[in-house]
């Protein structure tokens, strides 16, 4: 059990993306916590292909797409008058939110840096005044994670055992930061989360970085875990929750909330705001992935030659099996969303 | 098309093979990327093999099997007439320790270990009985796991996509068989199946070889595939089915099973016979297997130096969320098993 405000934030909490001298440093998230190497990106192409690629995911496309946008600065610090160096920014921005279409927050990201740049499109170092820019950005993110974390941990009860699938980013770490910082003793169960490997890799890492126990599980273990009395709580983040609380979020979520409910075991879904503008799922697109991904893990071929994949990066778990909502801005159950909480 | 004209697949044709030198059993652990036999010239190494999972599934049944003839040969040529069947006790009670949930070792041993004295096991020819006897049952229950496949066959209609989880061996193969022999067309989805990539490696390589369509998906996305209308039955063998009807099978079996509760579909285990001498699972001793396991694939580790794993082998469905049990004798609701005369 994790007690006790001795902890330290974990590596992933500031360390993912890193703006360096003209060049985007990602931390690869594909090895990451069994190797620890950066992938450097010298252009906005680089940037987005490292996003597409993985290299980065969940909240770090939302720090590399505008770090992305620093880059896109050195091409338009070349061009005389606002015009000619907006539309340098716009080609960068496009190409940075066509990378990945269902999680949005690439799209807020690079939308933020952009209605800041007319501020400052006429100076005459737009490098370092887009990195300030940027990294303001930044500070603002992180606070309304802390939140976040505040209103979730508010949820933890002494002696819980919380379930978790893939990676929340910020929303994980802060929710299990400040419970610590509660006095809340609690232990984790994460979900691998195949076949990126996301939980056994950087949630049970961060978590174990904060001090908490933590134990990791095959992804088909989380109704067995429920059956065994292990588990009293499942929360995960979301990657979208829709106006109507839809929780749409990475593949296996849905089966982690139906089993939970089957156990009368309550599911909090996690984001920082829910999107307004996508009052149901068909107003999200949901993202098909390389169904080869699912052959392999980590480089190695792990299915017969003989058969195909499927992979759907994402499931949409229904507001029924929902029991709440924690957002920047609260608690709510899923039918209390509303753009004024 | 009949039984002969059927392409068989590797791994059932080809699983476990006695001959005079010993025993060779297929590496299912590196099957299929390499087709590789461990050989295994005592019942200690047959033990040591089916603890390290070269085999599994029915493996073990015509493996401990194999592993008694060789028992029986020992002891005819090397221990005094009095001293064989107490050897062969023993072999029995080590060869059971392997895996003590599933049904299978126990059988074979019990074929042998129990007719010791119509084996005549202190005369001459000792060894040449038992294994005429092991070949014996290993035909009787080839011809009854092809009635399980047949009675299987019978639920699914033509056009059916079947989602099954780990790999049902002789089960499942003989369903696939009876199809194809009825001119049925379906697809099948394979769960891989952590940690150990039973349905990634096996089961959708030995449907392959048959000529059936099949893909591959996570262990997570078990509840989407069944949300986005991927699959129409979700079909398992068991390693043991209690009186009580509950199947006691890979663990996410019961995922599996409560998902399909949830979306309306039919959830059907097939089981050569349940098991009259469990009432209920408290009956059944639960193998809980070495957590590390968890955190490696295929040799690699997957997660971060600071967890732990956890690794139940099987978990426990209740009948209420079972459609109908297969087995040799019929298809039978879970709260209607009868002990077989």
């Amino acid at each position: 059990m994790a007690d006790g405000m001795n902890f330290k934030m974990p590596t992933m909490h500031d360390k993912s993306v890193l703006i360096a001298d003209r060049i985007v440093r990602i931390l690869d998230r594909r090895i990451f916590p069994l190797q620890f190497e950066y992938v450097d990106c010298a252009s906005v192409e680089e940037v987005a292909v490292a996003i597409e690629d993985m290299v980065t995911q969940s909240g770090g496309p939302y720090y590399a797409a505008s770090a992305g946008l620093v880059l896109a600065a050195i091409d338009a610090e070349k061009q005389a008058g606002a015009a000619a160096r907006m539309a340098c920014f716009d080609v960068a921005a496009k190409r940075l939110i066509a990378t990945r279409p269902t999680n949005n927050m690439i799209q807020t990201a690079v939308t933020r840096v952009m209605e800041r740049l007319p501020g400052i499109i006429y100076g005459d170092d737009l490098v370092k005044a887009t990195e300030a820019l940027v990294l303001d950005l930044w500070a603002e993110h992180r606070a309304t994670g802390v939140f976040l974390g505040e209103f979730a941990a508010g949820l933890i009860r002494d002696g819980d055992t919380i379930l978790t699938h893939c990676w929340g980013e910020s929303t994980i770490m802060e929710t299990v930061a400040a419970a610590l910082r509660q006095g809340k003793k609690f232990q984790m169960i994460c979900t691998e989360t195949r076949p990126y490997l996301q939980g056994s890799r950087l949630t049970a890492h961060s978590i174990g970085e904060m001090g908490v126990d933590v134990t990791v599980i095959t992804d088909n273990m989380g109704a067995a875990a429920m059956d065994a009395g292990k588990v009293s709580r499942l929360m995960t983040a979301a990657d979208r929750i829709t106006g109507a609380g839809h929780v749409i979020n990475k593949v296996g979520t849905l089966q982690l909330a139906i089993a939970a409910r089957h156990f009368g075991i309550p599911f909090t879904a996690m984001v920082k705001k829910p999107d307004f503008s996508a009052m149901t799922p068909q107003d999200v697109p949901m993202e098909m992935r390389d169904p080869e991904e699912v052959l392999h893990c980590m480089g190695h071929r792990t299915a017969t030659t003989l058969a195909r994949g499927w992979y759907p990066a994402f499931d949409i778990t229904p507001p029924a099996l929902v029991t709440n909502i924690a957002t920047c801005d609260g608690v709510f159950t899923p039918d209390q969303l509303s753009p004024t909480n | 098309m009949t039984h002969d004209d059927l392409t068989w697949p590797t791994i059932t044709s080809r699983s476990v093979t006695l001959d005079d030198t010993g025993v060779h059993i297929l590496d299912r652990r590196v099957f299929p990327f390499q087709i590789a036999f461990v050989f295994c010239s005592s019942y200690e190494a047959v033990a040591i093999a089916i603890e390290q999972m070269v085999t599994q599934s029915n493996g073990p049944f015509y493996a401990a099997g194999a592993g008694m003839v060789l028992a029986a040969r020992y002891a005819e040529t090397h221990l005094a007439p009095d001293a064989r069947a107490a050897f062969l006790r023993a072999a029995a009670v080590r060869l059971i320790a392997t895996r003590p949930t599933n049904n299978n070792v126990g059988m074979a041993v019990r074929n042998i270990v129990d007719h010791l004295d119509s084996l005549e096991a202190d005369k001459s020819g000792f060894a040449d009985r038992a294994e005429a006897r092991m070949r014996a049952e290993w035909a009787h229950r080839r011809a009854a796991l092809r009635r399980v496949g047949e009675n299987a066959a019978s639920l699914i209609p033509d056009g059916a996509s079947v989602l099954t989880h780990c790999w049902s061996e002789g089960a499942l193969v003989e369903t696939l068989g009876a199809l194809l022999i009825a001119g049925k067309r379906i697809r099948l989805w394979c769960t891989e199946t952590r940690p150990y990539l039973q349905g990634a490696r096996l089961t959708s390589h030995s449907a392959a070889e048959m000529g059936i369509p099949t893909t591959v998906i996570t262990d997570g996305m078990v509840a989407d595939a069944m949300r986005q209308g991927k699959v129409s039955i979700f079909m398992t063998a068991a390693d043991r089915v209690t009186m009580s009807g509950h199947v006691i099978n890979k663990v996410g079996t019961l995922t599996g099973a409560i998902a399909a509760r949830h979306f309306g579909l039919p959830y059907y285990a097939t089981v050569m016979l349940p098991d009259p001498l469990a009432k209920t699972p408290e009956d059944v001793e639960m193998e809980q297997r070495d957590g590390n396991e968890v955190l490696h694939c295929m040799g690699h580790r997957t997660a971060s130096p600071l967890v732990q794993g956890w690794y139940p082998a099987f978990d426990i469905t209740p009948p209420d969320l079972v459609s109908r049990i297969i087995t040799r004798d019929g298809i039978f609701a879970p709260d209607a098993l009868v002990a077989a005369p």
